[in-house]
Order: C-alpha cells, then structure tokens, then sequence
C-alpha cells in the first residue's frame, strides 16, 4: 500500500542506515518526541528497578509470586489481542466473542482484585516511578498539545475517541458522525503507526471483498431502529382538509375511482409547438390574399394592398381591438351613409372609447333602467343610437366575463397537464389525484384519455412497489406490498468530504488523489456502487415484479450508481423506472418510507368548480371554497331588486320596508369584498349600491302615501299584487349613478320633444316665429314690434275667448288658442348654435328688440352652446347697459342670478357712474402731471450730472471752490493772489494754479514762495 | 452579423438609436462605449450621426427621416446638416408624437398605427417613398414598437398569430418571423436596430434570440459564390474546351 510513510519505515532504516545517518534520518516530530521521552522514562523507571531490586526480583517470580497472578496476566493477555484481532478482522463474530470476554472477565474479576491489592502493597514504588514517567509524557503531551497547530487535532490527543474508533471500528458506520469521519481521515494517515496503516487497509481489503456481509449487519441494526419508531404521515393526512385515501386500500380505491373520467382540466387541446427551426427554414413571403380582420379575400396583390388603405379595414382593426366582432363592407357602407363615423376618423377616437368607457361604467344602472322599462311597459324615449351602444356595451361585457373565464381554465389547464398529479373525476363529481408517476412514464404520457383512466385503475392494483433513493453516499431502497416494506436496506459510504460540501468525483481524474482522503473517498465511491448493485441484484426478483420502480437519484453521479457500469442495475430506458417527482431528503429509510406514503396517497378535492377555484393556489388550503358563494349572490340583477322595492313600495307603501329589502342587496359586496382576501384593484367594479337621497326617499313617501290612503280601506296591506307604478321616471333625474352628460341628453332629448310639442300644437305662432327670428337675424325693429303687438293682441284675443268658453263649454282642445306661455316659449327657442332671438339681438347690439324681447318673456338666462348667455354676448356697452336697465326696471321678472348681468342700472346711477368715471380722469391727469414735474426734474438733474461728468478734474475742483465762495457770499468770484484785486474780466498770468493780475504780483509771489518749484 | 450593445447600462437600445440602410442616428448622452460599437460596424459605409432625438420618437428609411413637432429647430438643423444629402428630413405635426412607436418601416413599405393622421400618412408616403399600410401587430396598435422591418425581413410580436403572419408579410412583401429580444422582451424595436446588413441589439439579448435575428434579418448568410454555383459548370466546361 502507497500510503505507509517516513515513519512506518523507520525501524528498517534504523537497521539499515549507518549511524551518523542516523539523526539526519529521524524526522523528530511532535509524536516521535513524546514516544522517545516515554522510551526514556521508562528506561530509567526498569534501570532503576534492576539496580535496587534486580535480584530479589528474579528470585521472587520463580518462587514467591504464585500462578495464579501470572496466569491471569497471560489469559487476560491472551484475551485482549484476540478482541482486537477480531474487532479487526472479523466483525460479524464480534458479539459472540464479547460475549465470552464477558464471562471470563466476570470469573477473573475477583481474582485480578486481589492480585492489585497485593501488587499496589509491595510494588508503590514501583507505581510511583511509573506514575511519574507517565506523568512526564503526558506533561510533554500537553505542551505538544497547546503548542500545535490544530489542538487536539494535529498531532492527535492519544485518548482520542475517534482514535480508538479508527482502530477498532475501521470504516465509518451509522454511529460515526460525518465530522468525526472527516477527523479520522485527516488524522490517520500522516501520524498513525505503520502497524495502523497496514491493518486500516487490510480491513478495507476484506470488506471490498465480502462486503455483503459487513454491510447488511449495518443495515439490519438500523432497520431495527426504525422498526419500532411510529409510522409518519398517516395521522397528519387524515386531519388535513382534503380527504386522502391510500392507494393500496382496495375499498376506497373501487370507492373514489367509481365511474372515472379524466378531469376536464387534464384536457389540454393539442398545444400547438412551433419548431423555430423549421420555421426558419421556411422563412418565405407568403402569398395568402386575405384579411382576418375583416374576412375578406382578395383576388389579386393590388387589391389586398388597397384594402388596407379603406376606412372600412380601419374600422375593423379598431372593432377587434374593442374585442367586437368586425364588420362587413356593406354594413360598413350603411353606416357611413348614416354617418355614425365618430369613430374613424383618429381625432375623435378618445372621446369614442370615453363614452364606451362611460357605458360601461353605468351598465348596471342603465341594466336596470331597461328591465324598469320593460317591467313598466312604458313607451321607451331612448333614441336608436343610444340603446344601440348600450347594447354592445352588454355583449362586450359578457364577452369579456367569458373571456375571463376562458384565460382561467387554459391557465388551469397548462398548471394542471404539467402537474406532477393526474387529476380524474368521479361519479359523485368529485375531483381526485393520483401521482403521474404511478401511471406512466413521463416520456410515455398517453394521448387517449382511455388508456390513463385504464392505467389508473391499474394503479390501484398494483401491489408491489420499489423505491430506490441514493444521494451523498446514502443510500436506501425498500420494496412495499400493499403498503408494507417487504424488504428494505440502508447503509452510508463515506462519499462526500466534510465541508467541501459534494461529491467529488469530478476530481478524481485530476491530481488531487495524493491526499489520503481522496483515496477513501474513491474506494467508498466504488464500494457504494459495487453495494448498491448487490443489493439490487439480489432483490432482482422483487423489483421484477414490483409494478413500479420509483427512484431517487440527482446529478449524474448517482444516477450512476443505479444506471451506471457494465451491468447496470436498473434499465434506464425501462418505463417501469420513473423518477420520483419532488424533491426528497436523505435517503434513510424513514424517508423512503414518508416518500411511498406521499406518493400512494390519492387526494381528494370536492367539486370541479371548487377545484377550479383553488387549483391555481396550493391544493391543500381550501380558503377560496366559500367565495363562489356570495359573488352569485351579488350577481342576482339588481334590476330584479329595484323591480321589486318598487312594487313593495306600491303594495305596501312604507319606505322603511324598503330600506328593509335593499339592506341585503348593500350588504353582499362587503361581505364579498370580506370573503376574498384579495381585491383587485385593477379590476373594473360595479358601482356600488348606495342608499337613496333623503330627498328622494322622502319624495317617495309623500307620492306613497297619497296611494295609502287610497289602500287603506284594504284590511290585508300585504297581499301579492303587481301593481306597476313607473318611478324611473321620477327617479331618473336623481340618480347618482348616471353621468352628468347622460342627464344631459336626457334633458335635451326632453327638451326637443316639447318643442315638438309645441310645433303641433299651434300653427298661428309658426308664421309669427319664423318672423321673429327673422327680425332678430336682420335687426329690423318695426318687423319685431309689429309681430310682437300682433302675438300679445291675440293672447288678449284668446284670453277673451278663453273666458268666454270656460263660461259655455269645457271646451279645452282649441287649435288656435295663443297664451303667455307659447309665445314665451316660441321666444325662448334655440337655433342650432344654441342661440335665442335673444342671443341675435344682443349680438346685432339691437337695443330695442333686446328691450321687446324681454318684456314678452325671453329669459336672459338662456345660454348657448358657447355658454354665453344673452348679457356676455352683447358686442358693445349700449346693449349691455340695456339689459341692467331692464333688470333696474323689471327687477322680479326673471331669476337674474345666472344670466351673468352684473346689477340693475338706472339713470342716477348712470349719472353717479359718469360722475365717477371723471373724477377719476380728473385724478388720472393730476398724477400724470405730478409725475411728469418729476419726470422733469429728473431729467435737468440727470444732464446737470452729464455736464459735471464732462468737467475736467481741474475744472470740477473749481467749480466746487467758485460754489463754496458762492455759499459764503462772495459775489465777486476772480482775485489776485497777491494784492486781491478784482480781476473778475482780465485775463490772469498763473502759474501753478495761482492766479495774479500782473507779472509783478506773480514775480512777488513766486518770490516768496521759493520752494515751490 | 448582430451585435450587442447596451446605451449606460440599458438594454432598450432602439431608442436611443435609429439604423437605416443611409444613416444611423445615436442619442448624445451615452458613453463613448456606445457609440463606438456602432462606429466600428458601420462607420466605413454609412455616417453614425449623434442627435438629440431619441430613436422612439422618429421614423426612418433610407429616403428620408421624419421628426416629431418637438424636435427643436437647432437640433432639425444639426441633422440636416448631419444626413446625406439624399435624405429628405421633415418634421411633422402628430398628435402621436411618438413616430418611432407608431409606425414602423423599410425602404419600401410602412406598417402605421390605425389611428394616425391622414396628413402624416401623405408626408410618410412622400418623405419615405414608402406604401402605408394602417395595421395592428397581434392586438396592439403600437406597430413601431412591436415589429422591426427591413428590406430583409421582418421580427414581429411573439403573440402574433400565424395567419396574421402570414397576410403581413403577403401585405408587405418580407418574410416574417415572431421572436423576442433582451431575454424575452416583446417590444422587439425597443430591444433592437437593424438594416440590411447590420442589427444592434441589447445585451441581454441571448444567442438564440440572435441566431433568430439573424436568420431572419439574413444577416449571417454565407452565400456560397456564383463561381462554385451557378458559374461552375461553364467555367469546367470552357478548361475542358482547352
């Protein structure tokens, strides 16, 4: 063997080497000191010995010291190698062999006592130099032991428990750790004697040929030991929500699988997989000549190319992207002709989605307005156009609420045909798993539904499983019949070095195998495989037989040990061996065993839609159960409801009970909203169903209890009458829910229709009306005046006639009756701008018509599609001063607050304002003159500066001389220095800025001021 | 051959950069890592131009290049200046300001957003020289984004149905093929630049998406030589003669 070292060989060299060689050759380590220090110590302890008790020694041990001590020394001595000798060579005989040590040892007990006794008596001396010697070394262990490296580790503590283990155990077994393991492998080689070494080797030699045997007694102890620990899982599973049933139970298997179909979510539509490569071959242009979003085919390339440039396949492609269906040309010309464009040309496209997006928002309001509708028979006022869009706004919500479902069932779909689980259905309509591995190979999926359904029936009968789980050395396999293991074996190699975390045979190739350990590793690797395929081959004959093979084996290592070499154990290509389908721990026989229990149970999940519901969670928390529940609840028509408050309020007629009605109808989206855990927020919601308005209910006690009392000579209020009373009408204006632009066009759609009205009911007030307008456009006084005059003498006419026939007959439909309220009426009608007679007026700035307007009732307050109203759209000051001055005058006649008109205006206040108006010019100019005084001032300043600034220094110095001399009241400016005279018009001779009258003073006064120069 | 290339640690490099077969536009602002990729693979053909309008925003071939109505007049005149002199360059009132993301083309044809202007059209048609098709590209209206063209071929939306493939690529006369950039993105213009002979996609981009790219966009294709194809049997035919 390779691996004895320098030490091992020393007591060779020592023979064979020469002296002086000698010390050069010892390699005095830690160990070989403190061996040489115990050498010495005990050298001196038997020199000792000899020199006082030499002869008396001999003499005693062939006399005095009788046999029975000695003999006991020789059999316990004899018994001590022959432990050893076993615990190393033959480990299947070591319990019988302890066991006669123990007997031995109990009959010598006694008899050793008693030798110590006397021996510890005679000999104290001699324990006492021992004693000291051991001491010594052991003093020097300890320094060694400090001094090293890795204390206790390098070099090894002599009492070592891993030590002994080495010894006595060899091969690392189930009891030693994995960190003890890696302490044996580092500490043996380098410091354990040769003897050690050789025999560590030769151990390993015998187990690598009978390893069966070693092995299978590791296996069977700890079979034992999990024998008697409590079977796992079964009490969980039975508490769990989702019922389980065992596989192997032929009662609840014929039970659960009565009149199996494969679940509908197992269905998958054969997926259609593109091959990218194919496809890239096939990259062509192709040549199809039609359109898909318009259906349409096309005869040849110019065409298609010209039906992508029509409205009519823009249309379409905006219909698709609605989610609508698209259109056909004819229909597309239809509606073009009608000019429904709004949504082709790209301009107007938002406002089209807003007011789709509006539609839908308010479905549920204008739901109920149709079924009010229909419940109240009443004639429907909605235009065409209106109920149209209504219309769709319906289908695309039901295509959207079918779309939804349609994406959550292919969802489940994909989940559930790549889930590890098959999901069947049952007779009782029940939803139930069983593991695909069970069934087939992953590779062998069926495509029928038939042959699963055959497979799983097959499942239940299968009665012999194998489960074979290998991983980091482990390793562990049992074979179950009908739930009970049969056969089942355990053991660990030594495969994975302590903290280098994973097997490492992709080193093996390398350079690393130097290290003692990595050669371990090797043999452990080969012994495990060469283990594993005894195993196997020896239960080949139940692992034929076993239905399945289920096995545990990642990366490519182990999958090795059970596929790998010459005659691999297992047929990889055989679909009885399939892989388990999650993850598992180690392989110990607990595990194989909780791994069978999970994989033979079939879980139940109630229903279909329960199971839709919950599938895309984890199967096993039902929370989602109890939420179809209240959704349908909240999904019964509201229009129902309304219906029928309304016709609670008609039979009963107390408001309270109907509060009473809708309190469930409001309470079910809370409690939904409680239910579901998670709200999405993203998701468009219903609007929710708010109480009433005071107002309104209010409003519908007082209508109801006029009814009530016309009821109450009914003794029995509560009897089941349909009594239609139409509140939508009434209601419909005060409806929250509708969007202000719906109200609008309801108002305007009402309004038009009183116009109508209107139009039929008189045509004296046409002719008059076309008039009118036509005056107010032209601006013609005497034309209004004169139409106006004729109207209000007819409603004199009529009113006359009116008394007259109120006093004859009650004749009521009279064609050509004219009053107040026509003719207030036919004035305040719009154009098409929105505009009013009113609005022409003040716009022409026609004060007078403005004036005639007003006074027979053209309501300042209209406004037109500008928002203007009459006020802000006079052009000049006159016509707005003509509209205050009719409010100053008619200040009751119309509600003034919205026609924009600031405040009353009469002829004081005219005048007040005039006045003001001057004042304030007067004001104006004052300031403006101030300011120009200033302006000025500023300006003389600003160029006396400029002058300033223009001045030579000399100059400015004189300047401000000439302006002190100024101050202190010289009037005369110019003198002679010298003699002072005025020289105010002379010109003066100077010299360094002195100025003089003649030469004589300059001469003087150069002269006295020598030392200026 | 594709090249990645990434724009300051971001992947999305078709907006900051517009490849046509005459020019090719980066943004300012990047490092001159960027730039560089792109000067090295093309400069000897064509100018790479350093503009202030991002990739996303304009529209080109190699006729012409439109420019959003936000493009200043000082960088217009930069990339007048800049271009060849061949290329018109024609900024354009749109409300979908966004040219880049709503109309996408090659020399030839251009695919554009069902909602986009009449007005835009005729200048697209007149600036580009291109047949304007209004299309949606597997349900979504962002044309530009969600297919890249070249006179080559073309990459589309991976929801894209096979019939719909099919009529585009008969409409607009290149071969068509779905597929993704930058590990799986949609937005396939974003991810990638490309002309009809080279393409610049991110770095994420992996070695199928851009063995995709290039079978697609014919970008790697070692055609054998007439001499060893169509040549081959003359040219044996006339050393036989002598």
């Amino acid at each position: 063997m390779g691996l004895t070292n320098g030490n091992g060989n020393l007591a060779e060299d020592i023979q064979k080497e020469k002296p002086t060689r000698f010390w050069t050759k010892i390699h005095l380590n830690e160990w070989t000191f403190s061996l040489s220090l115990l050498v010495l110590s005990l050298f001196i302890v038997i020199g000792k010995l000899y020199a006082n008790y030499g002869k008396c020694l001999l003499w005693k041990i062939s006399d005095q010291y009788s046999l029975p001590s000695i003999t006991t020394f020789a059999q316990v001595y004899d018994t001590i190698p022959n432990i050893s000798v076993l615990s190393k060579f033959g480990v299947k005989q070591l319990p019988a062999d302890s066991e006669k040590f123990l007997k031995t040892s109990h009959q010598y007990a006694e008899a050793a006592s008693n030798m110590l006794v006397t021996f510890y008596e005679r000999y104290n001396w001699l324990m006492k130099a021992t004693m000291s010697g051991l001491m010594i070394t052991s003093f020097s262990w300890f320094i060694l032991y400090k001094d090293s490296s890795i204390p206790g580790v390098n070099p090894p503590f002599p009492f070592s428990p891993s030590r002994q283990r080495m010894v006595i155990h060899r091969g690392c077994n189930r009891s030693t750790t994995r960190k003890n393991c890696a302490d044996n492998e580092k500490r043996s080689v380098p410091y354990l004697a040769s003897r050690d070494n050789s025999s560590t080797f030769l151990v390993h030699a015998i187990v690598l040929h009978r390893p069966s045997s070693s092995v299978r007694l590791l296996v069977n102890s700890q079979i034992m030991a999990n024998e008697t620990e409590p079977l796992c899982q079964q009490g969980v599973d039975t508490k769990e929500d989702h019922q389980t049933y065992k596989i192997h139970n032929p009662d609840d298997f014929d039970r659960i699988t009565k009149g199996i179909k494969v679940a509908r979510c197992m269905q998958l539509p054969s997926p259609y997989v593109p091959d990218s490569e194919q496809e890239l071959c096939q990259l062509v242009v192709s040549d199809s000549l039609c359109c898909s979003h318009c259906n349409a085919e096309f005869e040849d390339k110019p065409q298609q190319r010209l039906h992508y440039k029509l409205d009519w396949h823009r249309y379409n492609l905006k219909q698709n992207l609605n989610g609508l269906k698209s259109i056909t040309e004819d229909s597309f010309n239809r509606i073009v002709g009608e000019g429904d464009m709004s949504s082709l040309s790209g301009s107007e496209a938002e406002s089209e989605n807003e007011d789709d997006a509006g539609t839908s928002e308010t479905r549920t309001s204008s739901n109920e307005q149709t079924k009010n509708e229909s419940a109240s028979k009443s004639g429907s006022n909605k235009s065409r156009k209106t109920s149209e869009r209504r219309g769709r706004a319906i289908e695309s919500d039901i295509s959207d609420t079918d779309c939804e479902e349609v994406s959550k069932e292919r969802k489940l779909q994909v989940v559930a045909s790549r889930h590890t689980k098959v999901f069947f259905e049952n007779d009782d309509g029940n939803i139930f798993s069983i593991y695909r591995c069970l069934l087939h190979h992953k590779k062998d999926i069926p495509e029928k539904d038939s042959e699963m359904i055959s497979q799983a029936l097959d499942s239940g009968k299968m009665s012999k499983w194998t489960v074979i789980m290998v991983g980091g050395g482990h390793f562990a396999a049992a074979v179950f019949q009908n739930g009970e293991p049969i056969v089942h074996k355990t053991f660990h190699s030594y495969t994975v070095r302590a903290k280098q975390g994973f097997a490492q045979n992709s080193r093996t190739n390398a350079n690393h195998a130097k290290s003692a350990g990595a050669s371990l590793r090797r043999y452990n690797e080969a012994s495990l495989i060469q283990h594993v395929q005894e195993i196997l081959e020896s239960w080949s004959m139940h692992i034929n037989n076993s239905a399945a093979v289920l096995y545990r084996a990642v990366g490519p290592h182990n999958r090795m040990v059970l596929f790998g070499g010459k005659n691999p154990p297992l047929d990889k290509n055989n679909f009885r061996i399939r892989p388990l389908p999650f993850p598992t721990r180690r392989a110990t026989f607990r595990e194989v065993k909780r791994v069978y229990d999970i994989v033979s149970t079939m879980e139940i999940y109630g229903s279909a839609a329960d199971f839709t519901d919950c599938f895309p969670n984890s199967p096993r928390q039902p929370i989602r159960k109890k939420v179809s529940k209240p959704e349908i609840m909240s999904e019964i028509p509201e229009g129902d409801v309304a219906a029928e408050c309304n016709s609670n309020i008609g039979s009963i007629g107390s408001p309270q009970e109907n509060d009473k009605f809708k309190t469930p109808a409001q309470s079910t989206p809370e409690k939904q909203h409680r239910n579901s855990r998670h709200i999405d927020r993203a998701k468009p919601r219903k609007s929710p169903n708010r109480p009433l308005p005071d107002i309104i209910v209010r409003l519908a006690q007082s209508s109801s209890e006029s009814e009530m009392d016309a009821q109450l000579p009914l003794d029995i209020p509560l009897i089941e009458q349909i009594v239609e009373v139409n509140f939508s009408e009434n209601l419909q204006a005060f409806q929250d829910t509708v969007p202000r632009y719906m109200k609008n066009k309801k108002a305007n759609r009402q309004k038009k229709k009183v116009k109508k009205d209107a139009q039929i009911i008189n045509e004296a007030l046409l002719d008059a009306r076309t008039k009118l307008w036509t005056a107010c456009k032209q601006g013609d006084n005497d034309l209004l005046s004169s139409v106006i005059d004729g109207l209000l003498s007819k409603i004199k006419e009529c009113e006359e006639e009116q008394n007259k026939k109120d006093i004859a007959v009650n004749d009521t439909s009279n064609d050509t009756s004219v009053n107040t309220d026509d003719v207030t009426k036919l004035v305040n009608d719009t154009n098409e701008d929105g505009n009013t007679m009113l609005h022409l007026a003040a716009l022409g700035g026609h004060c007078e018509q403005v004036w005639l307007l007003l006074e027979i009732g053209s309501d300042p307050c209209n406004k037109n599609k500008k928002l203007q109203t009459p006020y802000a759209a006079a052009n000049d000051k006159k016509t707005r001063n003509t509209f205050r001055r009719f409010m100053e005058v008619n200040p009751d006649k119309f509600n003034y607050q919205k026609s924009q008109i600031p405040g009353p205006l009469s002829d004081e206040i005219e005048q007040a304002e005039i006045e003001k108006k001057r004042q304030q010019r007067k004001l104006k100019r004052f300031k403006e003159k101030i300011k120009r005084k200033e302006f000025e001032i500023k300006k003389q300043e600003e160029n006396e500066k400029q002058r300033f600034l223009n001045l030579s220094d000399k100059e400015k110095r004189a300047l401000i001389a000439q302006n002190r001399m100024l101050s202190e009241g010289y009037t005369v400016i110019s003198r002679c220095f010298q003699c002072a005279i005025d020289m105010t018009n002379k010109e003066p001779f100077e010299y360094n800025a002195n100025r003089f009258c003649s030469m004589p003073c300059l001469k003087e006064h150069r002269l006295h001021n020598k030392f200026v120069i | 051959m594709a090249v990645r290339v990434q724009f300051e640690n971001n992947n999305e490099i078709g907006v900051f950069s517009k490849l046509t077969n005459s020019y090719c536009l980066v943004a300012i602002g990047g490092s001159e890592n960027f730039y560089s990729v792109f000067e090295a693979e093309l400069a000897e053909t064509i100018p790479v131009i350093h503009v202030a309008v991002g990739g996303c925003r304009i529209i080109g071939n190699k006729n012409g290049l439109l420019v959003p109505n936000t493009t200043t007049d000082t960088e217009l005149q930069h990339i007048r200046n800049s271009l060849p002199d061949n290329v018109k360059v024609q900024r354009v009132e749109e409300r979908l300001s966004a040219l880049g993301n709503v109309i996408a083309c090659n020399d030839y044809v251009a695919l554009v957003h069902p909602d986009l202007d009449k007005e835009t059209e005729e200048i697209l048609a007149d600036t580009l020289n291109v047949e304007v098709f209004r299309q949606t590209v597997a349900s979504n209206v962002l044309v530009g984004s969600y297919s890249i063209l070249s006179n080559q071929g073309g990459l589309v939306h991976p929801n894209m149905s096979i019939q719909e493939q099919d009529e585009l690529s008969s409409l607009l006369q290149v071969p068509l093929a779905t597929g993704t950039v930058n590990r799986g993105s949609n937005v396939i213009a974003a991810g990638m630049v490309v002309n009809d002979w080279a393409a610049f996609c991110g770095m994420d981009t992996t070695s199928t998406e851009i063995a995709r790219i290039e079978s697609v966009f014919k970008l790697n294709e070692a055609n054998p030589t007439p001499i060893t194809t169509s040549m081959r049997a003359p040219f044996i035919e006339s050393m036989s003669d002598l």
